[in-house]
């Protein structure tokens, strides 16, 4: 008796009708019923490919792991920073006189700040993992419970991993990925290899958990990953009250790559601000021309016993 | 066939161990005689000596015939020395036998005391510093020594313990050296040794450690293969067989293991160990499994090997606890965190796995603390939520000197090179300023310079790198004082 495919073809003609359907409905005439339409063709081919989360992803009134800046999430795709997938943060080689640890100091704050976004991002958030190499602890600084605070991430959220071994890193990122049950992995390493980032991302997608990896090369590779980012440290806006004191953190971002953007165009330069009370980023106003707020007195000397120090 | 051991009855109707068979019958048609049973003897010895725990917990079984009892620090709960003497006597008479004891200030000399000492029942006790004095009298085989040995001594007409005393170290050796041709077969130096060794231990000049009676675990799994494994496979699989086998014990008694040791014995003798534990107790046969298949990679299996034991070691209840229907491949939740901070721990050390929280302290790197990854630590954490002031999230391990110039020698700095690397300060907050806990300065030794007050600075140098820094101490309040030092505490990122 001859095999019987009748029942699988309606499904065949449904995805296609449905492609027809929306490739041959009317014309779309505003921006937004085009970009509706970009997303839904997207959506449909996410679907094709077997991947669950971004079907949730695009649901109404799910908010996704983005920056919570405009600019820049119009940038990453509809569903924000791909939640199973590895995420480079890196900084441009060195220049002279620059400080490397400040530079580690802007890279990892930018990979905690963006950890803080995706545990606002999720329903029920889960613990992190943050695995640093003893030798970047004592060089940077180790993990300090109210400063980690202060950046908005709960310190009881984050398991902290310092292995004697800088090769025990990529070991102990991959571990975490696959075991399923964190928010997110954090790791510190000299330089992302491309096979290293390979099966960080395949495990990546498969566990839903996504990587953030910290590198310290100047050089990059071509990697799996779906996003890369350059960071370097950028003075901080204005103090609203104090002119004399630093302001919200600043850094220089690039996104030099981004899977969901499928033409390369260069990297994508911004300045953002991290804002402290909102725990989102936002655009750095340029710092010369900003004049400081009216009813203060500038330039005021200081005193240093009184002056105690003023937080809004 | 010889005679073992013999009763009072029989020894006075002159039989004695070691006489042969035939012949003690012959001399006495009448003996009854029982085949030996040295497992059963043993058993019955094992069993006192875990009864003899009521005395001390360090007692061992000594020889086949007798046990000892380190009852350092117990005396006086019995009341005295004599009167535990007598209530162990007692009690080993109303269970049915027949026992000599010897109480001294080594081992050795007990031993001596009990199985040569003169004097009535319950027991010979040499008061401490005695033993000397009590030995002395006493034949030399109450040394411990082989009869070889014995018989050398009496050939030299030393037969009391005494007589040794005397005698130069040197010469005791030497003599037996001398001996030589008579200790045929025998290592001289071993037998010489043998003597001055056991008079030193006697005496207490020597310690002599003992290995104190352990029970055996009940939490033991142990697979003897006819032939031995050669494959990494062949162990994976054994060594899954025996976790899955130990897990279903765990499981009969409510318990989970929280420190599992492997042993690998090889054919030539050589074992291996591979210990590994968990950060909560644990009877899930495919993660205490993994545990091992990390580390099972590593170890040489030589020619092969033909038993496999695995002791749980450390045993904490735990109760039982319902899979979800259809779970997961991924194991979820806290469960699935406890076994990842398993495998990091083992593989990274359970120090470096951590997590960290505040503390209340207002001296900065005091007000951190570190705490093992898993667990409720809401008794020593502090919520970080009252801190106002800016806290750096990056605290370096000691704050590093820098050098500073100031505009004003109160105000924040102006320069300062940190690494070797100049940084032009632009912006700058503060003072916050920390005082050292006054009870250190009291505290304190008088030659010691007390640590000064701490005014701390958030900086931000021209590049939009942010700093920590503090200055510590004033500048000339006191003649005597320093000028005040600077450092960097901290990276704001």
């Amino acid at each position: 008796m001859p095999q019987d495919y009748s029942n699988e073809s309606p499904l065949i003609y449904s995805l296609e009708d449905e492609e027809i359907d929306a490739k041959g409905g009317q014309e779309p005439t505003g921006a937004s019923d085009r970009r509706d339409l970009i997303e839904g063709l997207r959506n449909h081919i996410r679907r094709i490919e077997g991947s669950s989360e971004f079907a949730v992803a695009t649901l109404p009134g799910w908010s996704g792991w983005t920056l919570g800046m405009a600019a820049i999430d119009e940038q990453l795709g509809p569903q924000g920073l791909e939640p199973g997938g590895l995420h480079e943060i890196r900084s441009e080689a060195l220049e002279a006189g620059m400080d490397a640890a400040a530079a580690t100091a802007a890279r990892r704050t930018f990979a905690l700040l963006l950890a803080v976004r995706r545990l606002r991002s999720l329903e029920r958030p889960g613990p992190l993992l943050w695995c640093l190499p003893m030798a970047a602890a004592y060089e940077t600084g180790m993990p300090y419970a109210r400063g980690l605070a202060s950046l908005g991430l709960d310190p009881d959220r984050v398991v902290i991993v310092t292995p004697g071994k800088s090769a025990d890193v990529l070991w102990v990122v991959e571990e975490a990925v696959k075991a399923g049950c964190l928010s997110l992995v954090l790791g510190e390493v000299a330089a992302v290899g491309v096979t290293a980032a390979r099966r960080l991302s395949l495990a990546a997608a498969e566990a839903r958990t996504p990587c953030l990896l910290v590198s310290s090369a100047g050089k990059p590779v071509i990697t799996a990953a779906a996003s890369r980012w350059r960071v370097t440290p950028r003075p901080s806006g204005e103090h609203p009250l104090d002119p004399a004191a630093p302001g919200e953190r600043g850094f220089a971002l690039a996104l030099e790559r981004c899977r969901a953007r499928p033409v390369v165009s260069g990297a994508l330069d911004f300045a953002v601000e991290w804002s402290d009370a909102a725990r989102c980023f936002r655009m750095a106003a340029a710092v010369s021309d900003r004049a400081p707020a009216p009813g203060l007195v500038v330039g005021k000397a200081p005193e240093s016993e009184e002056r105690w120090r003023r937080t809004a | 066939m010889r005679i073992v051991a013999v009763n009072d009855a029989a020894r006075q109707a002159g039989i004695a161990p070691g006489q042969s068979l035939a012949d003690a019958r012959a001399s006495l048609p009448s003996l009854r005689t029982h085949p030996a049973e040295r497992a059963r003897d043993r058993a019955a010895l094992e069993g006192l000596v875990r009864w003899a725990g009521r005395y001390g917990p360090l007692r061992n079984c000594e020889g086949c015939d007798g046990l000892w009892i380190d009852i350092t620090g117990v005396a006086h709960l019995f009341g005295g020395e004599a009167a535990l003497l007598a209530d162990l006597h007692r009690q080993l008479v109303a269970a049915g036998f027949t026992a000599r004891l010897g109480l001294a200030d080594t081992a050795a000399a007990a031993w001596a005391l009990a199985r040569f000492g003169r004097s009535e029942m319950p027991g010979a006790i040499a008061p401490v510093g005695e033993a000397k004095i009590m030995l002395a009298g006493l034949p030399v085989e109450a040394l411990r020594l082989t009869s070889v040995t014995v018989l050398l001594l009496r050939r030299l007409g030393l037969y009391n313990i005494g007589e040794l005393y005397p005698l130069p170290r040197a010469s005791l050796t030497r003599r037996f050296r001398d001996l030589r041709a008579v200790a045929r077969g025998h290592a001289v130096d071993e037998l010489a040794d043998g003597v001055v060794l056991r008079l030193d231990q006697a005496l207490g000049v020597i310690r002599e450690p003992r290995k104190p009676f352990a029970p055996p675990s009940s939490r033991l799994v142990r697979q003897v293969f006819a032939e031995p494994l050669i494959s990494p496979a062949g162990i994976d699989a054994a060594m899954a067989a025996a976790v899955e086998q130990l897990c279903l014990l765990l499981a009969q008694a409510g318990e989970g293991v929280r420190r599992l040791c492997l042993s690998l014995y090889r054919t030539d003798g050589s074992s291996a160990e591979i210990t590994v534990g968990t950060s909560s107790p644990s009877r899930d046969g495919g993660h205490l499994g993994r545990l091992f298949a990390e580390k099972l990679g590593a170890v040489d299996l030589g020619f092969g090997v033909d038993v496999v034991t695995l002791d749980g070691v450390v045993v904490e209840p735990l109760d039982a606890s319902q899979a979800a229907l259809g779970a997961k491949p991924h194991a979820q939740g806290a469960q699935g965190l406890a076994q990842l901070v398993d495998r990091l721990s083992n593989r990274v050390g359970a120090a470096a796995v951590h997590r960290i929280a505040a503390r209340q302290s207002h001296i900065p790197e005091q007000a951190d603390i570190t705490l093992p990854a898993l667990g409720d630590h809401a008794a020593v954490a502090v919520s970080p939520d009252e801190v106002l002031a800016p806290r750096p999230p990056f605290l370096l391990g000691r704050p590093e000197p820098v050098e500073v110039i100031a505009e004003v020698p109160e105000g924040p700095p102006r320069r300062f090179r940190w690494r070797r690397a100049p940084h032009r300060v632009i912006k700058a907050e503060g003072p916050e300023r920390i005082e050292p806990a006054w009870w250190q300065e009291i505290g304190a030794a008088p030659a010691t310079k007390p640590a000064g007050p701490r005014d701390y600075y958030r900086v931000e140098d021209d590049r939009g790198g942010r700093y920590w820094v503090f200055r510590e101490g004033h500048y000339g309040r006191e003649a005597n004082e320093g000028a005040p030092r600077w450092f960097v505490h901290g990276l704001f990122g």
